[in-house]
């Protein structure tokens, strides 16, 4: 019997809410995050956005990081939901020692990037910038700023960085490696990918619909989310308690298309049976799936597809989040993980937003909030271009 | 209309980086999809790119694409109705 | 526990593409900058295969299709890459438009291949691998990350094979930044140049090259820790310091980022012979991949090439039999492997 992986603490940034109280809120009263631009400097103002309510600036101010100093915002996206995680789990800077970070993204430092690159080539005014362009800079500004890491790691895999990261946590934990891993990703808007997202048309101009079968694209969003992973027994050591267990992991690749997904879902079929595999639980016993759920006309049904092919004729209550924080892309993954905590720990069924018409062939998402039984077990469904399909068991704990 | 359809096909080899393709293989009556010249899906978003580019054609709905890239001709002609530049 | 092995290492680089003549014959490489030598590519995929990618992407899929054909190994269990920047030609060609024609001029496959998951997707589709898939991208730990990632999958029993690669362009302009931000270019370094490794991962020794005895990656440790940490690690191989045959490090001219190296070789292998590789294949974030590269056909072949050594500790005599491979960026991330010969070798 392998030995639980235990959540010790959660800390969650989106278009709803600055941590866990507010996220809850927003999701028990169907308050969606997704509207008109205000931060994000884009051309685009047709397109609605899901941003972090704060500004750069009242990030800063918040975290109290001085106005001279070099940021970007996925950083500070990143610390904030950070500290959420690592509060709740009462980690001290003594034990981050040992302790692994795990944080996926793939923006990095893209808004400034997009916003001085002819600086960069031309002078040397922005030097700071380019040295947090690339991913692995982005996590190394969240991990310092809390202390020492024993570890650090940057998964890219496009919108499933975060999950992925989460996976690379758990296996840390159970290949011996780590005791305890805090992982998750982190992802602030940017024109660059707004605009690559609008190149390959698949950008709604109105709030998303997942799951409908008026559903035309996605709304981009952002945020930070972090999950604190813990071998039951250091967690016990230490005297924390955990609400809710990682019980199963699966990444799997579609191998298909660089961008699109399998018509059959066969990436995310593989996922998700690998996760169910790894927690030794049967399909019949899932109570709820948070998918992926992006509102294309493509990844909507082959995730349908997919769920069809393992859930038969009996799926079990599946939504998408995404219609309220927006597709927040390499975070997604930790963002609706810490949904689905919140779904177990307060016994709700998230629901999805502006469904209204059945697709083709396509699943029925779930638009009342009150389970019809018990939440014991959840699936989490992140995937990525490059068929970079990954997903989660997460389980309520027993109190044994 | 020859000199555009010509035209095209230059714009179309060197934006899809058809290196083995010459002007001259191109059928303008054959399908660009599927069977002629096997192009996919990402091929549709270029050319739609393309028609903003050069010839100031914005389109909003990547399904509209179907009709208007089904040859070249048909791509020629709905360039020439609608292009502002 | 199960050993795992290297059963084949590919590069393209500085020196000639998918051979091993620098073991012998090595090209050397003058100048801050250079681009890596290419393959025919034409040789290896059709116009129609090619016509969307960069050259990022050929390299790596040429790299993959060659282990594929040496080893018949065609459905690899696992793909790990790692990647400091991604496909850095797309990237950059997406923020000039933006900053030249504004918002509206984005092309999808640019923006499609940007993102740095794409190397590993483009392999699982020429392999029909459906397997664990992960790409890294975490500065000079990039590619270190995807082999400790391959290593774990194989530990926790999950896979037989795994292809594991590092993988990065440099474009001159790029360059430029780097150099600005003191990352590359210092005086005396070796060239910046690009990376393409491709390794086969296999739990069995047949036919492998050498055996990935050990690994080990740790994030800003203390000059105790960092000794705890290769204690560790020879010691769970059941080897010590005086049985290695040389350490591998990522010497690379730059004065500052070598005194690492400098000190971890004095204070922890003193007596312990140095070699390095960066000289020969160039510097990057994942020029480390050209280590474990470097090191399995070394002992496979069962010698140092001339143009290794460097220090004062002479070679020892006959074959190598253990290289321990340290890789460090301004003492911040280490990473230490160990690799074996085979039995017999």
């Amino acid at each position: 019997m392998k030995e639980p992986i235990w959540i010790t603490g959660a800390g969650i940034v989106s278009a709803i809410g600055l941590d866990k109280r507010e996220t809850l809120d927003s999701l028990l009263h169907g308050r969606t995050g997704i509207g008109p631009m205000r931060h994000l400097q884009s051309e685009h103002r047709e397109l609605p956005v899901g941003e972090v309510r704060l500004s750069d600036e009242e990030l800063r101010a918040r975290l109290g990081i001085a106005p001279g100093m070099p940021t970007i915002r996925t950083a500070l996206l990143g610390m904030l939901a950070l500290e959420e995680a690592l509060e709740e789990a009462r980690l001290t800077a003594d034990e981050l020692l040992r302790t692994a970070f795990v944080s996926g993204t793939t923006v990095g430092g893209m808004d400034q990037s997009e916003r001085y690159y002819p600086d960069f080539l031309a002078n040397d005014t922005r030097n700071a910038y380019i040295a947090l362009h690339d991913c692995g800079a982005s996590t190394e500004l969240i991990a310092d700023r809390f202390g020492r890491f024993g570890f650090v790691a940057t998964p890219s895999t496009a919108c499933s960085s975060a999950l992925n990261a989460i996976i690379l946590g758990a296996d840390l934990i159970r290949s011996g490696a780590f005791d305890r891993v805090v992982a998750g990703g982190s992802e602030c808007l940017t024109k660059f990918h707004l605009n690559g997202f609008n190149a390959l048309m698949i950008l709604d101009r109105e709030a998303c619909r997942p799951f409908d079968a008026t559903r035309v694209g996605l709304n981009l969003g952002e945020g930070a989310a972090y999950v604190v992973l813990e071998r039951a027994s250091t967690a016990r050591s230490r005297g924390v308690v955990a609400s809710a267990t990682l019980d199963g992991c699966g990444n799997a690749c579609d191998a298909f298309h660089q961008t699109a997904s399998s018509p059959g879902g066969e990436g995310a079929l593989r996922a998700m049976r690998e996760a169910l595999e790894d927690a030794g639980l049967a399909p019949e016993q899932v109570d709820y799936v948070n998918a992926h759920g992006t509102g294309t006309p493509n990844n909507d049904a082959s995730e349908s597809a997919a769920l069809k092919r393992l859930f038969g004729d009996r799926v079990p209550p599946v939504s998408s989040t995404k219609s309220f924080t927006g597709h927040t892309t390499s975070a997604s993954g930790a963002i609706e993980t810490v949904i689905c905590l919140l779904a177990l720990r307060h016994q709700f069924l998230p629901v999805n937003l502006n469904w209204r018409e059945a697709m083709p062939e396509g699943i029925r998402p779930v638009v009342e909030s009150r389970p019809q039984r018990e939440i014991r077990h959840v699936l989490c469904n992140s995937f990525g271009f490059g068929g970079n399909d990954s997903s989660l068991l997460l389980s309520k704990r027993e109190e044994a | 209309m020859e000199e555009l359809v010509l035209e095209l096909k230059n714009a179309i080899i060197e934006a899809l980086n058809l290196e083995e393709v010459k002007p001259e293989d191109i059928d303008p009556d054959a399908p660009l999809f599927g069977d002629g010249l096997g192009l996919d899906s990402i091929d549709a978003l270029e050319l739609i790119v393309l028609m903003e580019k050069r010839y100031g054609i914005k389109l909003q709905d990547p399904a509209a694409g179907r009709e208007i890239f089904r040859s070249l001709r048909t791509m020629a002609d709905y360039i020439a109705a609608h292009r502002t530049k | 526990m199960k050993k795992i092995y290297i059963r084949a290492a590919e590069q393209i680089s500085l020196q000639q593409p998918l051979s091993e003549a620098w073991m012998t014959d090595p090209v050397s490489v003058e100048g801050p900058y250079a681009p890596a030598a290419d393959p025919d590519f034409r040789t290896w995929l059709t116009p129609a295969e090619s016509r969307r990618l960069g050259k990022i992407l050929k390299r790596a899929l040429v790299t993959a299709l060659s282990i594929v054909r040496k080893t018949g190994v065609e459905h690899p269990d696992a793909i790990c890459v790692g990647t400091g920047l991604g496909c850095m030609v797309n990237t950059e060609h997406l923020l000039e438009t933006l900053c030249r024609d504004g918002e509206s001029m984005f092309s999808p496959t640019h923006f499609m291949q940007s993102t740095h998951n794409t190397v590993a997707s483009l392999l699982a589709i020429h392999t029909k691998s459906h397997g664990h898939n992960l790409t890294c991208s975490h500065k000079d730990l990039s590619f270190d990350l995807a082999l400790f990632d391959a290593w774990m999958q194989f530990r926790l029993g999950r896979i037989r094979t795994a292809l594991v690669g590092g993988y990065d362009e440099l474009t001159p302009s790029y360059y430029t930044l780097l150099r600005r931000i003191g990352y590359l270019g210092a005086e005396g370094e070796v060239p910046g140049s690009e990376t393409t490794v491709t390794m086969l991962l296999t739990d069995d020794s047949k036919d492998a090259l050498c055996e990935l005895a050990g690994l080990r990656i740790l994030y800003r440790p203390t000059p105790e820790e960092l000794r705890q940490g290769l204690e560790h690690l020879l010691g769970e191989a059941g080897i010590t310091c005086g049985e290695l045959s040389a350490v591998i490090t990522g010497v690379n001219g730059s004065r500052t980022n070598d005194a690492f190296y400098e000190a971890f070789t004095s204070q922890l292998l003193p007596g312990v012979p140095t070699l390095r590789y960066r000289h020969l294949f160039g510097t990057g974030y994942t020029a480390s991949a050209f280590a474990p590269y470097v090191a399995a056909h070394c002992l496979e072949r069962g010698f140092i090439p001339e143009a290794l050594p460097y220090g004062s500790v002479p070679l020892r005599e006959g074959a190598p039999r253990t290289l321990l491979l340290v890789n460090q960026r301004d003492g911040k991330q280490y990473s230490l492997q160990l690799l074996r010969a085979l039995c017999g070798n």
